[in-house]
């Protein structure tokens, strides 16, 4: 299946590295991740605080040598038990940390299926950076801006975003239509800006996945999806996701960035967890921001 | 006449596990890209959400709330009959209904809610619950509504059901 390398073809060595990284990042994500849930009250205690003792084992293993390769194997099933539990809510990248998890499972003590790991990676990021460019070319919504209309109208952190392109009558016109009313609307603008703006969106996650695949295109591509994922972030505020999906993008870079990185994020998730529970400040930023 | 290509030799050095775990992951994959279009049709049939349930549609079209609404059937039309005089157990049960009815669509039926309603008012006969969930139109870019009635006798079973 050559195919597969068109998403990695990294050395031994580099490949090692970006595994040791990505599964300590994913590891230490799904820990954080887990008390921050408990400790906002999202998720039942008497099932996930034995999870998360259990995922933050999991998450120190991803650290040694002699035990990394078994983290993923203990905590797949403790994700698919939080699967399970949050069913039919579950938040969609939710599921990508579960197939990363899954994946990281074909890792083992030596490095003969670290490039596989990383090419199954590399071919899910493509995957659903194209589909998620398509779905918004399926429900139709982006061609003339209705969908990012109507989150201005909604306000919050999108209308901070995008009102300041856009004349405050449109922006209180948005905001007043009653969005639970039939017959409501329209969510529509005249600003080219505006339109130009929502189809570049669609066209970026379509246009920048295949590019992925390219050796020639590969960092190119990454980084600039790297930097739509962070601008759509600013209206969102979905860290968790950003974090995860900035995470896949840095592996396709010639460079360990993610092992580099990881005790940075690992620091930030565990600041983030440890505020969650009121142990240090931030924990109101943490409530309302996840 | 340009010579046959000759057949590329099986990877003998590559143990049978990494073919295996080859195997698995283009399975894996193969399932990510096509669930999406699988995911689409649930929507516009079964009134899925979008945003649920790996279809990658997040942020594609906006969800708002599902409304739920109970009523007494008289006639053709109906008495709603308000949340505050239903048990709290009831509150609780349309709650949870609301909540997965936002995730699955049609495939969550408020069936124990109609039961809960029924068994705390022994003078009903039937009861139907109405369920709406408003769609942004591509089209028009007006507001559209997806409504589903559920009616029920007074044994709980559904009598009739119908969405547009």
């Amino acid at each position: 299946m050559r195919w597969l390398a068109l998403a990695n073809d990294d050395e031994a060595a580099l490949a090692r590295a970006k595994i040791d990284g990505i599964r300590r990042l994913l590891l230490g994500f799904g820990a954080a991740r887990t008390w921050i849930w408990v400790a906002l009250g999202g998720a039942p205690s008497a099932v996930h605080v034995p999870v998360a003792v259990v995922l933050t084992v999991c998450a120190a293993l991803a650290w040694f040598r002699k035990t990394a390769w078994l983290a993923p194997w203990i905590a797949l099933p403790l994700l698919l038990v939080q699967v399970a539990s949050t069913f039919p809510m579950t938040d969609n990248h939710f599921f990508l940390e579960v197939l990363c998890v899954g994946l990281l499972c074909s890792t083992g003590r030596d490095e003969n299926d670290d490039r596989l790991v990383l090419q199954g990676m590399g071919w899910l990021t493509a995957i659903i950076l194209f589909e998620t460019g398509l779905q918004k070319v399926l429900y139709g919504l982006y061609f003339h801006g209705e969908f990012l209309a109507f989150m201005v109208g909604r306000g919050g952190r999108f209308a901070a975003l995008f009102d300041y392109m856009l004349p405050a009558d449109e922006v209180a016109r948005l905001a007043a239509i009653d969005p639970m009313r039939t017959g409501a609307g329209p969510f529509r603008l005249s600003s080219p800006v505006f339109v130009a703006l929502s189809n570049l969106i669609w066209i970026a996650e379509m246009g920048l996945a295949p590019l992925l695949l390219v050796r020639r295109s590969r960092v190119a591509a990454a980084i600039a999806a790297l930097l739509l994922v962070v601008a759509i972030q600013l209206g969102a505020r979905e860290l968790g996701f950003a974090l995860l999906f900035g995470s896949l993008l840095l592996l396709f870079l010639p460079i360990d960035l993610v092992r580099r990185l990881a005790p940075v994020a690992i620091a930030a998730l565990a600041w983030a967890a440890l505020a969650a529970w009121g142990l240090v400040p931030g924990g109101t930023w943490i409530g309302r921001t996840l | 006449m340009a010579a046959k290509r000759e057949k590329r030799p099986k990877d003998e050095t590559r143990p049978a596990g990494h073919r295996g775990k080859q195997t698995v992951i283009v399975v894996l994959l193969v399932l990510v890209a096509v669930w999406p279009f699988g995911h689409r049709a649930l929507v516009a049939a079964y009134d899925v959400n979008p945003w649920k349930l790996a279809g990658w549609a997040m942020y594609a079209t906006p969800t708002p709330p599902v409304l739920a609404a109970i009523f007494q059937p008289v006639g053709k039309g109906g008495i709603p009959i308000p949340r505050e005089s239903l048990p709290e157990s009831v509150g609780v049960a349309l709650d949870e209904f609301v909540m997965e009815r936002h995730a699955l669509g049609d495939f969550r039926r408020p069936d124990e809610v109609a039961a809960l309603v029924l068994e705390s008012n022994a003078d009903l006969d039937e009861v139907v619950v109405m369920v709406q969930r408003m769609i942004l139109d591509s089209k028009t870019a007006l507001m559209t509504s997806r409504n589903a009635i559920y009616r029920y006798d007074r044994t709980g079973l559904l009598l009739e059901t119908h969405s547009g």
